[in-house]
């Protein structure tokens, strides 16, 4: 026979011989598939997925783990499990199978979970999951596959403390990073707030920073010889400043709280009543409230 | 001028209602900022009792609104409806046209009713048809909230609850109040007092609540309450850990509203430093919007606005 060679590089010898494998196997299909009584036994389904997966994807000698077939159905199928081939699992040894359907008006989901374990390393070859039936789109007997797995099986499974070592390493290595992480942040935050908001102090209220408006008048006669020179609410708020010295106050405490702290008895109580008034009444008023002032401070006697 | 002070209100309502004295003087502060007012506690706290007797003691219309899921606009508002003698349409108002109106379970109506109140309350108008009535004057309107039946309930948005002025907590009354409670009401029903002042002496109380003087530092005060709610960086641990968002410039006027009717129900006419912190609570409540955490951590959203409070110092 002359050789031709094809344009895609095929011999024609070659070319022949594949057509002929083709043909006997298309043949032998036709016949099994469509011996009568055997599509007769077979379901009409629309099979939407066959699937084949593991657990995990490096198991290790002696460690059992998962395989698991999914399948789903539009119809609802009785007994789907008497439906799917088991895959061929090669060295994989099955320890147990559990199987699960769902019915639901969207069709059947089917999941068989097959422990498996492997006795040596290596690679494992686990062959496809199949299921015969009639599929309904074509009417025609068929074989749906799954897919098939590959999987890598390693040496001696880790004893607990091997594997309480990695972990504890593995949770010091994150610790670490968050911890650098953390000061990383931290660093940043205080250097952009002395850096780049100088100005943030200024967003306080100015009443708050203006706590002792005047620090000048360091005692409560220093500030009252002020106001009686010079009668304006700043030095009032002066003298406010040193009564609330005098007894103690906290920074923002409020004059009710002073007076119910109990800390103020008898006179001083009017005095502050007093000097609250002249601190906050309007402008118009505040030298009828300043002159009352001055009088339940000439009455408080310490 | 005022003929009749505040404080004679506050003292009328007391005789009528046993304990809550947060609420009473809520009630007062409200009417004297021309607010209204929303008030969320179990049933059986007197909400009720309080709104009819503040109604009685001003001598004013009092109508009560039981909101229900079917409720509709309409039945809050008024209708227009056909007068087949006359061949028109003719107005009928709804209970909305009151001095005193009780919301009685406002979030069990669904939003196009709580819509409709909450337009009338802004507006004080409602429009009927082809013509807007103006409500009467003064116009308060107290609304309340069972916070444990949340059940077939429609909860007020924050846009909402943000229209009214204060939020009151009402609690649970103490041993000794609700000894008196037994011996005042187990008997027969006491009535509220009547006429203690007159609608006349309501608007005198506004306008001098207008008159009392808010120094600076006080306005700063407020501006810096409000403003730390927004800002997380400045809050509290306590509060920065379970506050979504921070409340409205609406918060800062309510709070300057009812700072000046605290201080003239005090009979000052000037605001202190503790008129601006007692009510500062009450208009921020219900506007400082809580996260997850409140609920998760089982956290009193008091004690969270307590802690916003306590952060800024008073001048």
């Amino acid at each position: 026979m002359q050789d031709i060679c094809f344009h895609n590089g095929l011999r024609r010898s070659v070319f022949v011989k594949a057509s002929l494998r083709a043909a006997l196997c298309w043949a032998l299909l036709v016949a099994t598939a469509a011996d009568p009584s055997n599509a007769q036994k077979l379901q009409k389904l629309h099979v939407w997925s066959l699937t084949l997966s593991s657990d995990t994807a490096q198991p290790a000698v002696e460690r059992p783990f998962h395989l698991i077939i999914g399948a789903r159905f539009k119809e609802p199928v009785p007994n789907p499990d008497e439906l799917i081939i088991l895959p061929t699992l090669g060295a994989l040894q099955i320890v147990g199978d559990e199987r699960h359907a769902t019915y639901a008006k969207s069709g059947t989901s089917y999941t068989e979970n097959l422990t498996v374990v492997a006795h040596a390393p290596g690679t494992v070859h686990a062959g496809a999951a199949h299921l015969d039936a009639i599929d309904a789109r074509t009417g025609k007997p068929s074989r749906f596959s799954s897919n098939e797995l590959i999987l890598s099986v390693s040496g001696a499974p880790e004893d607990n403390a091997a594997a309480l070592h990695r972990l504890s390493v593995t949770l010091a290595k994150l610790a670490l990073l968050a911890f650098v992480l953390f000061a990383a942040v931290l660093a940043l935050r205080t250097w952009r707030t002395r850096h780049l908001s100088p100005a943030r102090p200024q967003k306080l209220p100015a009443a708050v920073q203006q706590e002792p408006p005047n620090p000048e008048p360091s005692s409560l006669a220093d500030a009252v010889a002020s106001l009686r020179k010079i009668r304006s609410r700043h030095v009032v708020f002066d003298v406010r400043t040193a009564l609330r010295e005098r007894v103690g106050a906290r920074h923002g405490q409020t004059l009710n709280d002073l007076l119910r702290d109990g800390v103020v008895t008898g006179e001083m109580k009017a005095v502050l009543r007093a000097t609250e008034r002249a601190a906050f009444i309007a402008e118009r008023h505040l030298p009828a409230a300043i002159d009352a002032m001055l009088a339940s401070l000439e009455r408080y006697t310490p | 001028m005022i003929t009749t002070h505040p404080q004679a209100l506050c003292d009328a309502l007391r005789r009528t209602i046993v304990g809550q004295q947060s609420v009473v003087e809520a009630l007062v502060l409200a009417l004297i900022s021309g607010g209204h007012i929303l008030l969320e506690g179990p049933p059986g706290l007197a909400k009720t009792l309080a709104c009819r007797a503040l109604a009685a003691a001003l001598h004013g219309e009092f109508k009560r609104i039981q909101f229900t899921p079917d409720l509709l606009p309409s039945d809050v508002v008024g209708t227009r409806i056909f007068n087949q003698h006359e061949s028109a349409f003719s107005t009928a108002l709804g209970p909305i046209f009151a001095n005193v109106v009780l919301a009685d379970e406002i979030n069990r109506a669904p939003a196009k009713v709580q819509s409709a109140l909450l337009e009338a309350m802004q507006e004080r108008q409602v429009t009927i048809g082809p013509r807007t009535h103006s409500l009467p004057d003064p116009f308060i309107v107290m609304a309340t909230m069972n916070p444990l039946d949340a059940d077939g309930t429609y909860a007020l948005p924050l846009a909402q609850m943000d229209r009214f002025l204060l939020k009151v907590n009402v609690d649970y009354p103490s041993r000794e109040e609700e000894r008196t409670i037994l011996e005042r009401f187990a008997i027969e029903e006491t009535l509220p007092e009547h006429g203690v002042a007159s609608l006349d002496d309501v608007r005198s109380w506004r306008n001098a609540a207008h008159e009392v003087h808010l120094a600076p530092s006080l306005k700063e005060y407020i501006v810096e309450l409000v403003a730390i709610t927004r800002d997380r960086e400045r809050l509290p641990e306590q509060a920065a850990h379970f506050i979504d968002r921070g409340a409205s410039p609406r918060a800062t006027l309510a709070i300057a509203f009812l700072a000046r009717a605290k201080a003239l129900l005090d009979g000052r006419d000037f605001a202190i430093p503790d008129d601006v912190r007692t009510v500062a609570p009450l208009a921020l409540r219900h506007r400082v919007s809580f996260n997850y955490r409140v609920i998760s951590e089982n956290v009193d959203p008091e004690g969270v606005i307590a802690a916003i409070v306590g952060a800024v110092p008073a001048p």
